[in-house]
């Protein structure tokens, strides 16, 4: 049996220093292909000034050196790069885009995750920093953008934030655009103080992430990612890796983020990670799952198999909880959710049914999972019963996860595969 | 395959408080061509749901309410004033569990200043009264918090002012179970359907709707349409939910008052 360690650390960094701006200047045209964002607030009863300038761009012709050696990172980057500080385990960067205020940048090796820190520094900002710089407390904001997409294999959030400081006469209405990429052992966090200048600002960090993302050690064998959306609206993604250990193992690491717009000017935030270990046919051995969820560990648990049975134990709502699951025989990892979409969809069978322990649904019991071929339909070619979900998907030929829909009451929640690289099963 | 779930345990728990509204609660209503308002006690529409079955039975469990189904995803209710429901006390309507967990300490303090404060509790709205002040921090940011959580944060939305009330009335020794559905608000204007949750009582030999977080809404009536309880105060509460929300509806249609 492996035994196997993961570590969690739910700390946030928190600084900024924020120049404020509503200058308008030329615009010119940013070609950035992975920028993906949908607008959450009616622009039709701002001022034509504020659409004027919330369209301006800029080209990024001047490149920079970034070095950060603790990464083995030494790259041009877009824009011009400065250094402003360092802090235990956070560098702090300046980027000039062009635009009256500079991007701001983070490198952080110890976060929350790509939800939690991208919101926690942005509200810190809008809350301390932003109403200092203009000595007017912060007086209203709106959810301006939400989005996710893919920069170079690393997935990355988008949040957008409309504000308005003083109050009657003396409002001033800003935006602050926010952007995070998680690459390996460090979150990267832009940000940007200033109207307009949204694809510029992605430009930027798209180099920035890049920088660091090419010096990742990448030893998975496997790795998708799949954006999520409620209702239309780009609230997330979530990014499975799978790769070999030195005992012929398979280590699964699944995360996912998610910004939910819950109404105009609130946010709700998750983080999920998820550590597990398979053998090469598709048995959990164990895993190790947290959550963060507004900045709190709303959950931390593991579940291993000791003496023939599955115990779980950890932290679920600030509880300490201990169980025996009831169930004891074996378990399907995520790595066997493919092995066995695979294997139904070689046979004559209808449909396979496995036992799960999903412990975002139940971490006292383990799932009976149904899969179910779907005949005849090009949206769909497989039906998934989890309890009382219902998910239609459709899988490619290697079982791979290509886009499915559930339907809940009034929300709709549909999942597509923004990246892949590899195959399910071992090489 | 289990990326849903993540998602789904986070949305399964936005609804409603108060006098704002969150995105993703808000439920499509429409009145009948013919009708105006304001709506008398009785109400009838059109239900459309991706469950009508598992809707259908569920609703069995509630006097006042009446369901046909007239075609796979559409149901035919009438709701005739506060849905009450009818089914038996249970043991487990008055127990410890790990969402009411009323003996923990953060819990029992919020408790026994209840019982400083009011010392005999002789109405239901006492209650009502006694959760919506205690939760200083309305918000829907929240995913679905246990009673030790909120007494402590005093915060959330409907489903945390259902979950601490439950807690409250268990520690009074008054049966109750946390409740999650469709609220239907007749305002002066306007009628809205929002998911909500709320609490039931065994009070006066009755199940009574408590609803914290709409005490002291200015509407000029409501109709509660419940989709379930929160059968599994367990650990596992997250798959209770997911039961209870595929029964939520996707769309009210042709609202109007009958005689």
């Amino acid at each position: 049996m492996n035994i196997k360690l993961f570590f969690s650390t739910t700390v946030v960094f928190l600084m900024s220093a924020l120049l404020f701006t509503n200058s308008v200047s030329a615009k010119t045209t940013e070609n950035t292909s992975n920028y993906n964002s949908k607008g959450l607030t009616s622009l039709d009863d701002l001022p034509s000034w504020f659409t004027k300038s919330l369209a301006r761009e800029r080209t990024l012709k001047t490149r920079s050196t970034f070095k950060l050696k603790e990464f083995n990172v030494n790259k041009k980057v877009k824009g011009k790069l400065k250094l402003v500080d360092v802090a235990d385990g956070t560098w702090y960067y300046n980027i000039d885009i062009g635009a009256s205020s500079p991007v701001e940048c983070y490198v952080l090796s110890e976060f929350d995750g790509p939800a939690n820190s991208l919101y926690a520094i942005l509200d810190n900002a809008l809350t301390v920093g932003i109403p200092e710089l203009n000595k007017k407390p912060l007086s209203s904001k709106h959810n301006l953008a939400l989005g996710s997409g893919v920069i170079n294999g690393t997935p990355y959030l988008l949040l957008d934030i409309l504000y308005v400081v003083g109050e009657g006469d003396q409002k001033v209405s800003g935006v602050l655009k926010g952007l995070s990429a998680e690459t390996g052992e460090t979150l990267q966090i832009c940000m940007h103080n200033e109207i307009g200048y949204r694809k510029t600002f992605f430009s930027a960090f798209e180099s920035f992430v890049e920088a660091i993302s090419e010096k990742q050690i990448k030893p998975e064998f496997f790795d998708t990612i799949m954006q999520f959306t409620l209702n239309d609206i780009p609230v997330g993604y979530s990014r499975e890796k799978f790769s070999k250990d030195a005992e012929g193992d398979i280590q699964i690491e699944l995360e996912s983020s998610i910004l939910i717009p819950v109404d105009a000017g609130s946010i709700s935030r998750v983080d999920t990670e998820s550590k597990s270990w398979s053998t090469p046919d598709g048995a959990l051995i164990n895993e190790n799952v947290y959550s963060i969820e507004n900045s709190a560990l709303s959950a931390s648990l593991s579940l291993s198999s000791e003496e023939d049975k599955w115990k779980v134990d950890g932290e679920l709502q600030g509880k300490e909880v201990e169980y025996e699951l009831e169930y004891t025989d074996w378990l399907l990892s995520n790595y066997g959710s493919y092995l066995a979409l695979l294997a139904l969809n070689k046979s004559d069978e209808s449909s396979a049914e496995y036992n799960m322990w999903l412990s975002d649904a139940d971490p006292s019991s383990s799932l009976k999972v149904s899969i179910n071929k779907v005949l005849d339909n090009p949206e769909s070619n497989f039906k998934m019963d989890m309890g009382p979900l219902e998910v239609k998907f459709l899988a490619d030929d290697n079982g791979v996860f290509l886009n499915g829909t559930m339907e809940q009451g009034p929300m709709k929640m549909k999942l597509k595969q923004l990246y892949v690289k590899g195959q399910p099963s071992l090489p | 395959m289990r990326y849903f779930l993540v998602v789904f345990a986070l949305f399964a728990c936005l609804t409603v408080q108060a006098d704002s509204t969150p995105s993703f609660a808000q439920i499509d209503i429409s009145l009948d061509d013919k009708q105006v308002l304001p709506l008398s006690n009785k109400i009838s529409f059109e239900l459309h749901s991706s469950k009508p079955e598992g809707l259908a039975k569920s609703l069995s469990n509630w006097d006042n309410i009446t369901v046909k189904q007239s075609n796979d995803d559409t149901l035919a209710i009438s709701i005739i004033g506060t849905s009450k429901s009818i089914s038996k006390v249970l043991d487990k309507y008055s127990a410890e569990s790990f969402v009411i967990d009323i003996e923990e300490e953060i819990v029992k303090k919020f408790t026994s200043a209840f019982a400083q404060e009011v010392r005999q509790s002789s109405s239901l709205q006492e209650l009502e009264h006694y959760v919506h002040e205690y939760i200083t921090d309305p918000t829907y940011i929240n995913g679905f918090h246990i009673a030790s959580v909120v007494a402590s944060q005093r915060s959330g939305d409907c489903t945390e002012y259902a979950v601490l009330t439950t807690s409250l009335a268990r520690s009074l020794d008054l049966p109750s179970r946390l409740v999650l559905g469709t609220v239907i608000i007749e305002a002066k204007n306007h009628v809205q359907a929002i998911g909500h949750a709320w609490t039931e009582v065994w009070f006066n030999e009755e199940w009574q709707i408590v609803d914290a977080a709409l005490y002291g809404a200015q509407d000029i009536q409501r109709f509660y349409l419940p989709s379930g309880y929160l059968e599994n105060e367990g650990p596992g509460y997250v798959m209770s939910l997911y039961t209870v929300m595929t029964r939520m509806p996707q769309k009210i249609s042709n609202l109007r008052s009958f005689k």
